[in-house]
């Protein structure tokens, strides 16, 4: 179905000006409220939006405001709106209650703004505009069309012979293709790689982008490695971003993701925990350097001798007997078999002793884990810190107490403490990394 | 004389109630004389009954277990709040404050009040919306509209000049949630042009920032803290709360952080609002993606807007505001009443729905704040593809709005099409919200085999899905369900009984508990001998309390109350 003829749906003139439509639309809409007659109400809003489009379009100074004359900066968790449904051209397809079929005269409009946008390929767009003006075009279009999700599309075009063209004869568009090349690393290596390799027909030196993307790369795979799910639709966008920006965006970029970790603390605390140390520790030389917040200082590039003062440390508090074991039970071991052997012989001997045991098992479950969680815990905790390595199978690896599943409790509690101390870091060195740049920008 | 419908604004942090009445708006008190009602909800030990308000929030402020705050933020989700031995999903808690709004509204207008026009965020999702709609049948009203809460505020800013020609931005920074609307006034017709937002952002995560400040400079941990001692915690919220208010007004503000066991003694701290301006960067930062976002969906730059209004009890921050001018390049009217906007601009809708002679030439229109859509199979390259979201409502289009789409089998042989229904705007469902699902059975194997599916959004942001069978044209049965804990008429009921049954009987004078339980919290902050002083006006309260004689009990009350304000020194804001 076409929409409504929206002129006469108004009553007005086809040249009324923006006042008098929308003067003749609030006066209808008076009559027909929304809530009282939603029909009625949907078509004349159709009929509104249509002329206003219309109307627009034969003015040539709207048309010039409603291009893309406004464009803030894109951030990571910027919009995910669609490209789409920017142009004007799109006001016809409205609320008009069947397939949205807008009619010729709207097409016209689209002469104008182009925008890089599916489905139009890159061919037409250099056909529509020139090269030059092309590759400008896919350079602003590229990152809002990585927020909205259309990497797919933009390999595409930018795989093209028109993209070939557009390289050899000079024109710039690394950065599209550097930026799509980055996003789709992880997911499509080889197209990745097909579009780094077009890179260097334009030359020049992008090497800054390694660093990053290499992180975001490692840090969506790990986590799909680590929690058998992909990342979170939030953490994914961002980290698809990665690459894209500068370290301004690197420490906003974290903020956001520790946001969105405290809103899905569950999620974000199973994958995190699993996540390989040298990433984590990747992460952190973003952003930790020298954050005075009363803990032990992460060394991403902490030495192996340290490492292993720190290790025989831990074994040593672990072999000497931290309960006392034997000084406490052993007289009242010896004391009661002696007692039970006199009296009812060897069974009662054996009784005794099964008791003995027994009870010092309770009582040392019961008072002692404590002290022993104690006791460990800071320099397991260091160690989780600087190593990366989870909690439990540090545990593992060590010589442990003879109760050592009794352990799995207490590693659990030193996993999350070095989880809260990690993204506590992050909060603090994230905010410092902004300060600082904000302190360069001054 | 027609019942009234009044408006109600069901904040995160404060509720309040508002009627439109000979041309202007009424703010209907509560029990205590209060227009905010605190939304908390906490078990009352002593009688084993539920109380809420600002009772509530003090018994969350010593003892955090018994009570239950800012669960709006949890609306529409499985979310289970422990209030003393009790559980409470956010609605049944949603709808105890509804409760004692509704009982609070009667007593002041002396007549029954059962119908009534509800505020919720603009970024509340169908769920959430469900959900909020629920709470409010929940606590015996008739919910005649749900109205947006930045939509409210801007009926609010504008009814006075709505004559004139405008178009503005509201900013709406409430105690959980955040909203930005642009709205275009035109003689009289208010239409929502674009809307942003965040529903777990406000005035509260302002407070934890500053918290979590004020435990960084002592070198504890959040959580450890919260395990050490959760009344501790709960008191560094309320200290936390209270430097953020005094930080908004001066340079520097003193706090004192009560101790924590095996982490840190008490400890006395300054803060300058430098530093917490600082800790509020990241906060401030998110809230710029849904300014951005809110004026391109409408179409206008910065500077083609007429004025920056912002509302919400939040934005008394002058970072908000400081926020609020740098982004816009321009000074922010900050609404005089920030905590009554919403509730205002509620119960100004309230007016049109009763067809209220003073705003008869108002119409205001309002849009869709996420894009709704279906789960589709795509066929690339010969392959079935899964998980493709199929958009049949875009967002920012004008509601009540309705659209049709045909979808159709992708097997030859299938009889029955579930269709999953997704809202957000990721291009794959993954990354949008699952809210329901819809079972069309009875496909016939034959020729045209396609179901039209009707997207139908009304004016509360509510959807309703059908699905007709086109070859046959009949509708199917084939009903909606929502996803997320959506109660049935019987469950409804249950709720409705057990939240009676733990209802507090309201001779038992809120105002005397709540008295009480301020000063017990006072006598915490207080040193040795006004402590004394305190304790034995509270003794005496309590004494006379037990004996049932009406003066002695006022008078008692009011030497009690003189007493916690003399003490209290300015410490209350």
């Amino acid at each position: 179905m076409r929409p409504d003829p929206p002129f006469s749906v108004l009553g007005i003139a086809p040249d009324a000006d923006e006042k008098a439509i929308k003067r003749a639309y609030v006066a209808l809409v008076r009559q027909h409220r929304p809530d009282k007659d939603p029909v009625m109400f949907a078509r004349i809003h159709a009929a509104y939006e249509a002329a206003l489009a219309l109307q627009k379009e034969h003015d040539p100074e709207a048309m010039l405001l409603t291009s893309h004359e406004y464009s803030p900066p894109v951030g990571p968790v910027d919009s995910n709106r669609a490209p789409e449904d920017l142009g004007p051209a799109e006001a016809a397809r409205s609320a008009d209650g069947e397939e949205a079929a807008p009619s010729e005269s709207f097409a016209t409009g689209e002469l104008e703004a182009v925008n890089f946008a599916p489905p139009m390929t890159l061919e037409e767009l250099v056909a529509r505009v020139g090269p030059e003006r092309a590759a400008l075009l896919v350079d602003e279009a590229t990152d809002e069309l990585l927020v909205a999700g259309s990497v797919d599309y933009l390999a595409h075009e930018l795989l093209s012979e028109a993209a070939e063209r557009l390289l050899t004869a000079g024109h710039d568009i690394r950065r599209p293709l550097l930026k799509t090349s980055a996003a789709l690393a992880y997911s499509a290596p080889a197209r990745a790689h097909a579009l780094q390799d077009r890179v260097e027909l334009g030359g020049g030196d992008f090497g800054w982008l390694d660093d990053r993307a290499l992180l975001a790369h490692s840090f969506s795979g790990a986590f799909d490695k680590a929690s058998g799910q992909e990342l979170p639709p939030e953490l994914s966008r961002l980290v698809a971003l990665l690459p894209l920006v500068g370290d301004r965006w690197v420490a906003q970029l974290l903020e956001s993701a520790l946001s969105f970790a405290r809103a899905e603390t569950r999620t974000f605390t199973v994958a995190m925990d699993r996540l390989p140390g040298d990433l984590l520790g990747s992460i952190g030389r973003y952003a930790l350097d020298d954050a005075d917040d009363g803990y032990p200082d992460p060394e991403p590039n902490v030495s192996e001798r340290a490492l292993q003062d720190l290790w025989r440390d831990l074994e040593q508090r672990l072999e000497a007997d931290p309960l006392n074991f034997s000084s406490k039970f052993l007289p009242l071991l010896v004391g009661s078999a002696l007692l039970f052997w006199y009296w009812f012989g060897w069974l009662g001997a054996v009784v005794a002793l099964f008791l003995v045991m027994a009870a010092a098992v309770v009582f040392v479950m019961l008072t002692d884990v404590h002290l022993y969680a104690r006791q460990v815990r800071q320099p397991l905790l260091a160690l989780t810190l600087k190593t990366g390595v989870a909690p439990a199978d540090l545990a593992a690896s060590l010589k442990l107490w003879p109760w050592a599943s009794e352990i799995g409790r207490f590693t659990d509690e030193i996993r999350d403490d070095a989880l809260l101390l990690l993204t506590h870091r992050l909060v603090v060195g994230a905010a410092r990394l902004r300060r600082r740049f904000e302190e360069d920008d001054s | 004389m027609p019942s009234p419908i009044v408006g109600i604004d069901l904040g995160t942090t404060h509720s309040l109630v508002a009627r439109f009445t000979g041309g202007r708006v009424e703010y209907l008190r509560n029990d205590l004389g209060e227009i905010l009602t605190p939304s908390a909800v906490a078990y009352d030990e002593g009688s084993r009954k539920l109380v809420c308000g600002r009772i509530a929030k003090d018994i969350a402020a010593t003892r955090p277990e018994l009570a239950a705050l800012a669960f709006k933020r949890d609306m529409g989700t499985a979310r289970k709040y422990r209030v003393g031995p009790h559980e409470f999903t956010p609605v049944e808690l949603s709808a105890h404050i509804l409760d004692a709004l509704r009982s609070d509204a009667e007593r002041a207008l002396g007549e029954m009040v059962t119908q009534c026009v509800v505020t919720v965020p603009a970024y509340f999702d169908d769920g959430q919306r469900a959900a909020t709609k629920q709470a409010a049948e929940l606590a015996g009203f008739t919910v005649e509209r749900m109205i947006n809460e930045p939509t409210a505020a801007a009926l609010a800013h504008g009814l006075s000049q709505r004559d004139g020609e405008s178009r503005y931005l509201v900013l709406d920074l409430g105690g959980g949630t955040f909203d930005v609307s642009v709205v275009e006034l035109f003689e009289g017709l208010f239409a929502v042009k674009g809307v942003g937002g965040e529903s777990r952002l406000g005035g509260d995560d302002f407070t934890e920032a500053l918290r979590a400040l004020l435990f960084a400079r002592v070198g504890i941990v959040d959580d450890a803290a919260r395990a050490a001692s959760p009344s501790a915690h709960a008191l560094a919220t309320k200290r936390a709360e209270l430097l953020k208010r005094k930080l908004s007004r001066w340079k520097l503000a003193e706090v004192k952080l009560p101790p924590f066991a095996g982490l840190c003694p008490e400890t006395s701290l300054e803060v300058t609002s430098d530093e917490a301006n600082a800790a509020y960067r990241p906060l401030l930062e998110r809230m710029r993606g849904p300014c951005r976002e809110a004026l391109r969906a409408a179409g206008l730059t910065p500077e083609e807007l007429d004025a920056i209004v912002v509302v919400g009890g939040a934005t008394r921050l002058t970072c908000v505001q400081d926020f609020a001018r740098d982004v816009f390049g321009r000074e922010p009217h900050v609404d005089p009443e920030p905590d009554f906007a919403i509730a205002k601009g509620a119960a100004i809708q309230a007016a049109l729905l009763a067809e209220d002679d003073a705003v008869r030439d108002v119409v205001l229109t309002d849009v869709a704040s996420h894009t709704l859509g279906v789960e589709v199979v795509r066929e690339v390259g010969g392959q079935k593809l899964h998980g493709y979201f199929s958009p049949v409502l875009h967002r920012n289009t004008v509601i009540p709005t309705s659209r049709e789409q045909l979808f159709g089998p992708t097997e030859p042989n299938q009889k029955v099409i579930r269709l999953d229904i997704y809202e957000g705007e990721g291009r794959k469902v993954t990354e949008n919200r699952h809210v329901g699902q819809l079972v069309v059975r009875g496909i016939p194997l034959q020729g045209d085999r396609n179901i039209a599916v009707r997207f139908t959004y009304d004016l509360d942001g509510l959807l309703e899905v059908e699905a007709t069978v086109v070859q046959t044209g009949a509708a199917v049965s084939a009903v909606y369900e929502r996803k997320a804990g959506e109660m049935s008429g019987a469950d409804l009921e249950r709720a409705q009984a057990r939240l009676s049954r733990l209802k507090a009987d309201p001779s038992e004078r809120p105002r005397y508990r709540d008295l009480l339980s301020r000063a017990n919290l006072l006598w915490r902050d207080l040193e040795p001998t006004a402590r004394e002083a305190l304790a034995s006006a509270i003794d005496h309260f309590e004494a006379v309390l037990q004996h049932r004689n009406p003066t002695e009990i006022e008078q008692a009350f009011a030497n009690l109350t003189r007493v916690c304000e003399v003490l209290d020194g300015g410490e209350r804001y």
